[in-house]
């Protein structure tokens, strides 16, 4: 059983964004990276599966500057058996189509039975990295996957879709799932772990696809043409004039 | 048609985000003198071609196929395919659904044409449509233009159009085919289902007060149930109140749970993550609390109010009763 | 004294029983040398001017329960006294002729004290009998949901009904022999009660009387010979273990500053303690000094308030597994049960807030905080075993710095509006002042870190902080058992101090204060690091500041753990509430304070997670201030500032009682 789990190193929530000068993107320079999060649950539902069958292979595939190393190592220190990184020059290149290319190179050169991905990127956000990898490898494909169970030969998914509701999916192995927050618990790395981790393999690689088809033209503040009037002064004073608004503007009694 | 819109399907009628998706490609068509047309596919694809047909759309395409009398990613990603092949659009819309979201990349893949996701606005800019999109959880905006040639498919998020503005009008309807096999559908779906019994249905509700990540600890929970009585209206929260479980999922607003769009949302120590925004947007009057003045949920509030959530709200209850 | 028979049987009992008793202290300290880090007996045993003045003074055992104390300290010294007299009573009775200097003051002297002793550890112990058995003393036993084994809860009634049948026996019939024996020689009144006593047997023969001499030997003596090879499984062995305990007493810069692991070490198998083995010799040792009195359990803020945790527990588990498995052990076979399944369970060992309260009171000397601590390690090194919320707080610190998960361009917002000196512009200063991550993230502690600055700029100190340079020192990480990222933040914070050529620190967080003093000390660092309580009051000792006295509220204050029993300092916190208080205000203290002070829940990383059990600790501090009547309580710690702040607002006494930091207090004032 092999699994490969596609991470990405990005911004962390509360890391500040400052704009480069020509607004085309973020000054890496300041930023405190952390793994995507979504990705971070992939990665332990890959991990669980691998311990639930007793054998098999979890192999790390991550796409971006050196800088991404060390998510790699984190999720090598959890568990990860080897990982493959295709090493960019700097994070310019926003084309899922880009991206998913050059992590099928990179995949089709082994035989994965499942790649799983996290839904999207907690920086870009375009959430089709996984899907489109699957179509272009010619595998069953499902987003947003709540919980798997793994069969003989296939894989059941539960998706979440809007307002409450799921559906349970059968795909034929192999498969490309993409993976949902919330799904599992991501383990904590043990001190064997993250020093086992130094002696992991990573082999670094280079891109060769440059499809190039959505680009930014700006990265900006947004600017809300809304005015929030704010309530202000002390505990007493806002609680007076939220109910001078509650009554006298929203007029809800 | 040079702009195709796909209509999801929501039993029998067309789902809201289809709706609002006419809207983006009637600004588009208008902006940039291009002509419409709209695809309907699926089980209910002659209700919905119905429904199509009173609006200004161009022409209505009605799809019905074996393979797509029930939802499947692969299914309807080649027939959305093959139409687009057929037909030659230059852009392709849809609305940013779960449903788009498990499919329409395939059709990206399957034409190796970028697929611009989750757009708020859509401007023109000399004869160019340049579409904008929230990056880093929402807090900066970045403007996406598509390279190479089209197709190009957009797709918008919920209520960043709005279906009050839609044009009405009369379109034709004409039948459509494409060619799938079995081969083809590589999974195999079972029905939805939803996991809530007795439901909570906020979309009906007047009055919604939603408690956030900053209501600290569970045993903070009766201060907002507090206030919600006090008001007479409902409880509601974010994602992570519900990850945590301190509520069941039923309260949960957002991508992930329910959209409202009451008289009164008065969100109580919630960021405004876009997961949850994006369920409550359209609320008519949105009042925030939260301690933090850089919040994002300010953006979009009405009225705002930057106080410890803990020591306001026991005093606001107090003052209702 | 005995005749040549008894003499034979004697050497028998006594050459069996000092063999068994060879046997059975061996295997206690072979099980003793299964632990790591070897104690080095020598130096114990050089220290013994220290564990014979702990052993004649008793002054450990009246920290608490002076009235209890003094009852032990008499049975103690009566037992002294009974060593020396269980050797002469053996010459008495085995060398022929032999007698004490009898008509000599000095042996009138020696029989005078062992008379008086003799009923001092007779009614102390029928006391102590009375206490446990018939008062049924609650304090003497642990309550449920701590963990206490099946053996030590039979145990320890077994064990105590045994030492005290042995020592009201042996007692009894000494002071019996010694009462025929007076009835045979004659009246002596240097032995009053034994004189007393004799006149009972006045109408019996010589005979009668001499068989009664002779059995009140064999039972005194008897009784010795039978107990000596049980001492090794009874809690009665405290009376030699727990001198020599505290002559081990491993000199730690304080008291929850462990060694330095080297993490890189390959051959390495187990960082922190998973089973008995992986736990050091001294801590082994302490199970053998345990005297299982629970004073360590008394006000333990976990057991107090209904966690699963005792610290009395701990020990005495640990004895009587010991107990239970002596022989294997002691032969070196592994443990087959890890320490959460019979010493403590998890729960109980996360409820630690590492206030080092039971370190304090335990009149042997024993560390049963540092167990934990040592558990902690394994738990989060070896197993990736912990609280949820103390993961996120890994991360976030991991991450971004600081444990709130802010960001670390946010750290010198405190500053805004005020004059504060930037190591990166200054370039050197005489005083690093850290603010540390409370004080540079949580709204009072930002209130706090604007107080020391003003006093620090109005006094003119050379001084300057790191500002968007400073990283947490990783002092959650360390009590928590995350010995890696602690490494990895000291690390980055001593890479900036050789930057600076930092020498003195000031700071108001105790936790930073104990870290970068003690654990970066351990780690080679060379920092002179003080509270900003002691800075304060040298400022205002030497008049460079002056503030107003214009406190005229009665004011509490709330000793911090890290401030009181893990650095000791008392004192200056107070000198400084002193300095602000004006002649109508006075200090109420609260009954628990300064060396037992009762901790306000945050520490050992229980800021961070949740143990939702009993009541809330910060409550029960915060109504411990109420009840002092004072409207206002002073803290000197960001953590507790926080948790009094909480317990006002979950017990709604907001406008009963306000919690100021004393550096608020003195600012204002300025």
């Amino acid at each position: 059983m092999k699994i490969a789990v596609l991470i990405k190193q990005v911004p962390g929530s509360e890391s500040p964004l400052p704009l480069k000068s020509d607004q085309k993107w973020v000054d890496e320079g300041s930023i405190a990276y952390v793994m995507n999060e979504s990705d971070n649950y992939a990665l332990e539902e890959a991990l669980q599966i691998r311990e639930s069958k007793g054998e098999g292979e979890v192999v790390v595939v991550s796409l971006g500057p050196l800088r991404i190393q060390k998510v790699i190592r984190e999720a090598l220190a959890k568990g990860a058996d080897r990982a493959i990184h295709i090493e960019t020059q700097m994070e310019s290149n926003i084309d899922p189509l880009y991206t998913a290319s050059n992590f099928v190179n990179v995949l089709k050169e082994e035989s994965f039975d499942l790649i799983f991905s996290g839904l999207q990127s907690d920086d870009v956000g375009m959430g089709q990295t996984g899907v489109l990898i699957g179509e272009l490898m010619g595998m069953a494909t499902a987003s947003l996957a709540m919980k798997t169970e793994l069969g003989d030969g296939n894989i059941k998914v539960k998706r979440e879709l809007e307002a409450g509701w799921f559906q349970w999916v059968t795909l034929s192995l192999p498969a490309s799932i993409t993976i949902q927050s919330g799904l599992n618990t991501p383990r904590y790395p043990s001190l064997k772990g993250i020093m086992g981790a130094k002696k992991k393999e990573i082999k670094v690689v280079k891109p060769n696809e440059n499809i190039n088809n959505q680009s930014i033209e700006k990265v900006y503040l947004p600017q809300s043409d809304k005015q929030t009037v704010m309530i202000e002064g002390s505990v007493d004073q806002m609680v007076e004039k939220l109910l001078h608004t509650f009554r006298n503007d929203i007029k809800i009694f | 048609m040079d702009i195709l819109i796909i209509l999801e399907d929501n039993n029998g009628k067309i789902h809201r985000m289809g709706l609002e998706s006419i809207v983006a490609a009637q600004k588009m068509a208008t902006g940039l003198g291009l002509s419409t047309g709209a695809l309907v596919l699926g089980a209910n694809s002659d209700a919905l071609a119905d429904e199509a047909s009173n609006y200004n759309v161009g022409e209505v395409i009605k799809l019905n196929n074996s393979f797509l009398e029930s939802y499947s990613a692969d299914g309807y990603a080649e027939a959305v395919k093959q139409v687009i092949e057929q037909e030659g659009p230059s852009y392709v819309l849809f609305g940013h659904s779960y449903q788009v979201r498990d499919y329409a990349p395939k059709v990206s893949a399957k034409l190796m044409k970028p697929f611009l996701v989750d757009n708020v606005a859509v401007n023109i800019n000399k004869g160019e449509a340049i579409f904008t999109k929230q990056m880093f959880n929402g807090k900066l905006f970045s403007d996406i233009k598509p390279n190479g040639e089209g197709p190009y498919l957009v797709s918008f998020q919920s209520a960043a159009f709005s279906s009050d503005s839609l044009e009405r009008g009369s379109s034709l309807v004409k039948e459509a085919s494409v060619n799938i096999d079995s081969s083809m559908i590589k999974t195999e779906s079972e029905p939805p289902f939803k996991e809530e019994a007795g439901g909570l249905d906020l979309t009906a509700a007047d009055l919604i007060v939603s408690v956030g990540r900053g209501i600290g600890k569970e045993e903070n929970i009766p201060i907002a149930q507090a206030l919600a009585t006090a008001l007479g209206a409902e409880l509601a929260s974010s994602r992570p109140v519900v990850d945590a479980g301190w509520l069941p999922s039923a309260h949960q607003v957002g991508s992930s749970g329910q959209s409202v769009s009451p008289k009164m949302y008065l969100a109580l120590g919630i960021s405004g993550a876009i997961q949850h925004m994006v369920g409550m947007k359209g609320s008519k009057n949105i009042v925030a609390i939260n301690k933090d003045p850089e919040a994002p949920i300010f953006e979009v509030a009405d009225y705002g109010v930057v106080a410890d959530v803990l020591e306001l709200v026991p005093k606001l209850t107090e003052a209702l009763q | 004294m005995l005749s040549n028979l008894e003499r034979i049987l004697f050497i028998i009992l006594a050459t069996s029983s000092l063999g068994l008793a060879w046997i059975s202290f061996g295997r206690m300290f072979k099980a003793i040398g299964r632990g790591t880090d070897p104690i080095e007996w020598k130096k114990v045993i050089a220290n013994w001017p220290k564990g014979l003045a702990v052993f004649i003074s008793q002054k450990t055992l009246f920290k608490t329960r002076p009235i209890v104390g003094g009852i032990h300290a008499g049975v103690a010294w009566g037992f002294t006294l009974y060593l020396l007299v269980n050797i002469i009573d053996v010459m008495y009775g085995m060398i022929p002729g032999f007698h004490f200097f009898p008509n000599n003051f000095i042996g009138d002297i020696y029989r005078f004290f062992v008379d008086i002793f003799s009923v001092i550890v007779l009614l102390g112990v029928i006391l102590f009998v009375i206490r446990r058995f018939i008062v049924k003393d609650e304090r003497l036993i642990t309550r449920e949901p701590v963990l206490i084994s099946e053996a030590a809860q039979k145990g320890i009634k077994t064990d105590s009904i045994i030492v005290g049948l042995f020592i009201i026996l042996h007692i009894g019939f000494r002071f019996i022999g010694a009462s025929f024996e007076v009835a045979i020689h004659g009246q002596d009144w240097s032995q009053p009660g034994a004189t007393l006593l004799s006149l009972s047997w006045s109408s019996l023969s010589i005979e009668s009387l001499i068989f009664g001499e002779h059995l009140g030997w064999w039972m005194a003596l008897g009784l010795i010979l039978a107990f000596l090879p049980y001492f090794p499984y009874s809690k009665h062995a405290h009376l030699f273990m727990g001198p020599l305990n505290y002559m081990a007493k491993v000199e730690r810069r304080s008291l929850s500053t462990l060694e330095i692991m080297d993490l890189e070490d390959e051959k390495a198998e187990q960082f922190g303690a998973g089973k008995l083995e992986h736990l050091p010799q001294k801590e082994l040792l302490d199970g053998y000094a345990c005297i299982m009195c629970n004073r360590c359990q008394d006000a333990c803020p976990a057991y107090y308030t209904g966690k699963e945790l005792s610290p009395a527990a701990l020990e005495i588990n640990k004895r009587y597994y010991l107990n239970e498995n002596l022989k294997e052990f002691s032969e070196g076979a592994e443990s087959l049960d890890g320490l959460s399944k019979w010493m403590l369970s998890e729960e109980a060992a996360w409820s630690c807030t590492t206030c080092g309260y039971c370190i304090e009171v335990c009149p042997v000397g024993n560390e049963p905080m540092v167990d934990i601590l040592r558990m902690r390690q394994d738990l989060v090194l070896m197993e990736s075993n912990f609280p949820q919320g103390a993961m996120e707080t890994f991360d976030k610190i991991e991450n971004y710095g600081n444990p709130w998960g802010m960001s670390p361009q946010d750290r010198e917002k405190w500053t805004e509006g005020m004059e504060v000196p930037k190591m990166r512009e200054k370039g050197s200063a005489e005083y690093l002042y850290w603010a540390g991550c409370s004080g540079a993230y949580d709204d009072r502690g930002k209130d706090i870190s604007r107080s020391v600055a003003k006093i620090m700029n109005e006094a003119g100190i050379d001084y300057a902080i790191l500002g968007n340079e400073e990283t947490c020192t990783g002092d959650s990480a360390r009590r928590i058992g995350n010995e890696y990222l602690f490494q990895m933040q000291a690390a980055q914070n001593m890479e900036n101090f050789e930057k600076y050529g930092v020498k003195k620190i000031v700071t108001q967080c105790p936790h930073c204060l104990t870290t970068l003093k003690n654990d970066y000390g351990e780690m080679g660092a060379k920092l002179d690091v003080v509270h900003h309580s002691e800075l304060i009051s040298d400022l205002i000792k030497e008049g460079k500041i002056s503030p107003k006295k214009s406190l005229d509220e009665d004011i509490t204050f709330h000793d911090a753990c890290y401030v009181g029993r893990h650095h000791g300092e008392y004192d200056a916190p107070r000198n400084v509430l002193e300095s602000v208080m004006s002649d109508d205000a006075k200090l109420v203290e609260m009954p628990r304070n300064k060396e037992q002070s009762f901790c306000c829940g945050a520490g050992g990383g229980n800021m961070w997670y949740d143990i939702d059990k009993g009541k809330r600790i910060n409550v029960e501090r915060f109504e411990e201030a109420i009840d002092t009547g004072a409207k206002k309580v002073a803290t000197s710690c960001n953590f507790c500032m926080i948790m009094m702040e909480d317990a006002r607002k979950v017990t709604g006494q907001d406008e009963r009682m306000e919690v100021f930091d004393i550096a608020e207090l003195v600012a204002e004032r300025l």
